[in-house]
């Protein structure tokens, strides 16, 4: 197990770790030092044969056993080397893909933080509450009216039955017309929630009612008749309000499959998904693990979460986010739920697939999975279901399956058959949201972890350079200046004992063969040594390249999730029935509701420093915080382009984006980025545009806090000097940076081309040289999330080499 | 006859093999106030002491980075000659000298014809010649007029 490497667990050529490369390199090696005990001894004998003193033969006898000493700290060293090779390799491993897992979970965490939020205030919008409370309303009369109905047209059809001149020719057919509109009495959910029934109804209902109009006395019927139509009419009136909203809602936040709200007897009233709604509505999840604790929720900051396979909805894997609804009127009444159905499945694919190797067809590479498990140790998402199959229990090494929360783990297992290294951590929420238990696993080849990087080259920096950088361990770089130190003394031993053999003329000609020997040996396993280091630093380099590119890939990552989450409320909060009310008819109430609205919307974001309503004229009419504005009273934002770009805007659903940089209506020169909508009028979707709702984000706060989670850090969590990590924008122009010393705000640095010319998701690194400092960076180009695009931005992680 | 080669920067120079005691690796140098600038100093190589004659300021090369120490070559003195050294007519110091080089490299076997007259440009007193191994050259350095040069410029001005 890599997390029980101890002292002890030294260098093994039987490891099956080894690679074959290494295996073959310290063969080579120690067969060379195995041959210099022979040649020595040989020395010696020649030593005595030939000398004429005793000194000379001394001085020859400790110049050969000094050779022999060497050789023995040479083959030690070579082992020691070998075993720091190793332990780094494993130790950085470990430190990379326990920190990949991480990142995995902790980004579902920090969208699922979102989805709490989401479910929570869509419930309290009075348009549900009153939609509910009229549909219990009519549901119940309707039960009575129906039953009713039954009656009279019982009546209706016994004075048919009386034969009378006039009516004796129709009593058949009335018959037939009657026990059509009764057979739809025990019809109920059908009649208030499918439109195609309710309207074959009202067709029979009618035909039936211009039968009885020819009778007498029939007058009680149709006006009871009337009574339940106009009630269904109601009901379907305020399912369509509902409905309309939820997809308002539901074409803002396209990472759910559908939102429902249901009655307090599970009662499916009305869904976001018009494609599913015929299926959908009128539906019971009475039965449903979601609906029964959205049921229990208390006040308005609780909410439900449960992972659900089989709902009646037809969903998919999905998670849902549910809450009781309350009504508008009578504070604590629960009048309905809302249920959320968030994507589970597509999002787990998304960051599951993400983070992986890829051969050139995009395919991830072979033996690298990456899957979550719930607390049950359940497969719950996974990169590559046909190996890993969703909904059974992870294979894996008890330690993976008892982590505790923010806990990583690592060790070596057999996977599929493959000699893997596991990685694994487990969830810690997300601020005050709790995560639900799940762990993130990361398997990779142990034959990649150990990979030969022999033919490893970089551009840009000298081995030597290398070597002597900030990268590469002080063991590692000791055992450098051991061997340069080794090397020294066996050539320095060697030209001595060639010297002193030369000087005994004749005599010493036979110890020339000897320090020639000596000196190919002791340059052979110091060039090798050298080579294991050089291919040390290199997979130093590779690895420390490669966290710079996850960091700078979660940075933009990260970034584009926010944004992503930005754009998704502008849209929603523009439909709101307060703003447009504010617009259409500005006056002293309507204003000041919308202002009232403003602020409590964004009383409950942390993220947006102003929320700014304009009129079609370019005047802001209210504003979440006023008092942010200079001049709020004859505020104008009629030339700004967040302004301008949404009254252009074209469709419903569609939002614009002014990237980051400063703003009239912040003071002093703070930036901001700001998302806008079209406010229509009345909130139709094909309705005139009457002014445009902006959202400043807090720019500098919320990119300033993503930026330092994303700097390196060592292997025992504390962050690496020097890093700095910056965002630039589609021109290159720094917006955002955490060393405004080095990369100053708003500068526009020399970036190499592998990293100006990234494709939409793309990364890469490399050395980076910026002014006197030499740095190794990595970068990632924003590739958006889901149908957000993202801006075309970089994030750029730099760590200094010395 | 052999040669002893040694880099100073990148130049490879050699002197005979039998005007080699010792190599060695760098000892720490007394500085002696008021010594000529090509000699660092004195060395104490195992209880005997020895001047160090700095060849980078002999051939006027900058002085080398500070984190490289270099490597020491201790020349024979005169009583320490072999017989051979003594039968060719090699001339050496009285007193233990030791030269401060870049690095020491290799010991070649050489036959006389590979040794040339030194290019006429060259205007270093103490250059005997050029020595062509293989496809290499080296600068054959003069013990004797190295020493007299450095150690005893009065004799030089004599002459």
């Amino acid at each position: 197990m890599i997390v029980e490497q101890k002292a002890e667990n030294k260098f093994s050529i039987f490891n099956s770790l080894i690679t074959n490369d290494h295996r073959e390199f310290y063969e080579k090696i120690i067969n060379e030092l195995i041959g210099v005990s022979p040649i020595c001894n040989q020395g010696k004998c020649t030593a005595a044969a030939i000398s004429e003193t005793a000194t000379e033969q001394e001085q020859i006898t400790e110049l050969m056993e000094r050779v022999e000493t060497f050789a023995a700290e040479l083959h030690d060293g070579t082992k020691n080397l070998f075993d720091q090779f190793y332990a780094a390799k494993e130790d950085f491993c470990r430190s990379i893909y326990c920190t990949t897992a991480y990142i995995k979970i902790n980004l579902i965490d920090r969208t699922l933080l979102e989805r709490t939020c989401d479910v929570m205030s869509w419930a309290v919008e009075t348009a549900f509450s009153e939609a509910l409370e009229r549909i219990n309303k009519s549901s119940r009369s309707l039960e009575k009216q129906l039953f009713e109905m039954g009656e009279y047209l019982d009546a209706a059809k016994a004075a048919f039955e009386v034969p009378t001149l006039e009516t004796n020719w129709t009593m058949k057919d009335i018959s037939q017309y009657v026990d059509d509109v009764r057979s739809y009495q025990p019809r109920k959910l059908e009649l208030m929630f499918k439109l195609a029934v309710y309207q074959q109804f009202k067709q029979k209902v009618d035909t039936l009612a211009e039968q009885l109009g020819k009778g007498k006395s029939q007058e009680a019927t149709l006006t009871m008749l009337q009574k339940v139509i106009k009630n269904l009419e109601d009901v379907h009136q305020h399912v369509a309000i509902a409905c309309s909203r939820l997809e308002d809602i539901g074409s803002s936040y396209t990472l759910y499959r559908d939102l429902v709200i249901t009655t307090t007897d599970g009662i499916i009233v009305a869904n976001a998904n018009a494609k599913r709604r015929p299926y959908v509505l009128g539906r019971c999840v009475a039965e449903e693990a979601w609906f029964k604790r959205a049921q229990d929720t208390g006040d308005e900051n609780d909410y439900a979460i449960e992972k659900t396979s089989r709902s009646v909805l037809d969903s998919g894997d999905c998670l849902v986010f549910s809450t009781a609804i309350k009504s508008a009127s009578k504070g604590d009444q629960i009048v309905g739920t809302m249920g959320a159905f968030f994507d589970l499945a597509e999002e787990a694919r998304i960051i599951l697939q993400d983070y992986m190797p890829r051969m050139e067809d995009g395919d991830t590479k072979d033996g690298w999975y990456s899957f979550f498990t719930d607390s049950d140790g359940k497969i719950v998402g996974s990169s590559d279901p046909d190996i890993i199959p969703v909904g059974q229990h992870a294979h894996l090494p008890r330690g993976h399956r008892k982590l505790t929360p923010g806990g990583t783990v690592s060790s070596y297992a057999s996977i599929e058959g493959n000699d893997s290294a596991v990685f694994s951590a487990m969830s810690d929420g997300y601020l005050d949201y709790a995560g639900l238990g799940w762990s993130s696993h990361l398997i990779v080849p142990s034959n990649e972890i150990f990979a030969s990087e022999a033919n490893c080259q970089m551009n840009g920096i000298s081995p030597d350079e290398l070597m002597r950088s900030r990268l590469i361990p002080e063991i590692n770089k000791d055992t450098y200046v051991k061997v340069q130190d080794d090397k020294q003394s066996i050539k320095l031993i060697s030209l001595n004992g060639i010297v002193f053999a030369s000087k005994l003329g004749k005599r010493g000609v036979a110890l020339g063969p000897v320090f020639e020997r000596i000196t190919e040996t002791g340059d052979f396993a110091t060039a090798k040594m050298e080579e294991l280091l050089r291919e040390m630093a290199f997979g130093e380099l590779r690895l420390n390249l490669q966290t710079l590119e996850t960091f700078s890939k979660q940075a933009i990552d990260l970034i584009d999730r926010n944004l992503f989450e930005r754009s998704a409320a502008i849209r929603w909060w523009a439909t709101d029935k307060y703003l447009w009310q504010a617009l259409v008819d500005p006056s002293e109430e309507n204003v000041q509701a919308a202002s009232r609205r403003l602020r409590d919307v964004n009383g409950s974001y942390s993220m947006y420093r102003n929320l700014v309503l304009s009129n079609r004229m370019g005047r802001v009419v209210a504003a979440s915080n006023p008092e942010l504005i200079p001049d709020m009273k004859d505020a104008r934002v009629a030339d700004h382009p967040w302004f301008n770009k949404s009254m252009r805007c074209k469709t419903f659903g569609e939002y614009a984006v002014q990237d980051v940089g400063e703003s009239e209506l912040e003071r002093g020169s703070r930036r901001s980025l700001i998302y806008s909508g079209a406010v229509r009028a009345n909130g139709a979707r094909d309705g005139e545009v009457v002014g445009v709702l902006g959202s400043l984000f807090d720019w500098v706060t919320e990119s300033g806090k993503i930026l330092k989670t994303c700097l390196p850090k060592d292997r025992n969590g504390k962050r690496i000097q020097g890093c700095i990590a910056f965002y630039a924008s589609r021109n290159f122009e720094v917006i955002e940076t955490s060393d405004a010393q080095i990369v100053p705000l708003g500068t526009t640095p020399e970036l190499p081309p592998e990293h100006r010319e990234l494709a939409a998701g793309q990364s890469a690194s490399g050395v980076f040289r910026l002014g006197d400092h030499v740095y190794i960076m990595g970068s990632s180009r924003s590739k958006g999330y889901r149908e957000y695009q993202g801006l075309g931005w970089s994030a750029h992680i730099l760590r200094p080499l010395f | 006859m052999q040669i002893s080669t040694f880099l100073i920067r990148d130049e490879a120079f050699a002197i005979n093999s039998l005007l080699v005691e010792e190599y060695f690796r760098p000892l720490p140098i007394t500085k002696v106030p008021g010594s000529n600038s090509r000699i660092d100093g004195l060395v104490n190589i195992r209880g005997r002491t020895a001047v160090v004659i700095n060849m980078r300021r002999c051939f006027e090369i900058p002085p080398r980075q500070s984190s490289d120490p270099g490597e020491m070559i201790l020349l024979e003195t005169s009583s320490g000659l072999v017989d051979e050294a003594r039968e060719t007519g090699l001339y050496a110091f009285d007193e233990p000298i030791v030269l401060n080089v870049d690095s020491v490299s290799q010991i070649h076997h050489l036959v006389d014809e590979e040794i040339h007259a030194a290019p006429p440009h060259v205007n270093q007193p103490f250059v005997d010649g050029v020595i062509r191994v293989h496809d290499k050259f080296f600068t054959l350095i003069s013990i004797q007029r190295l020493i007299e040069t450095v150690l005893q410029p009065e004799t030089q001005e004599t002459l």
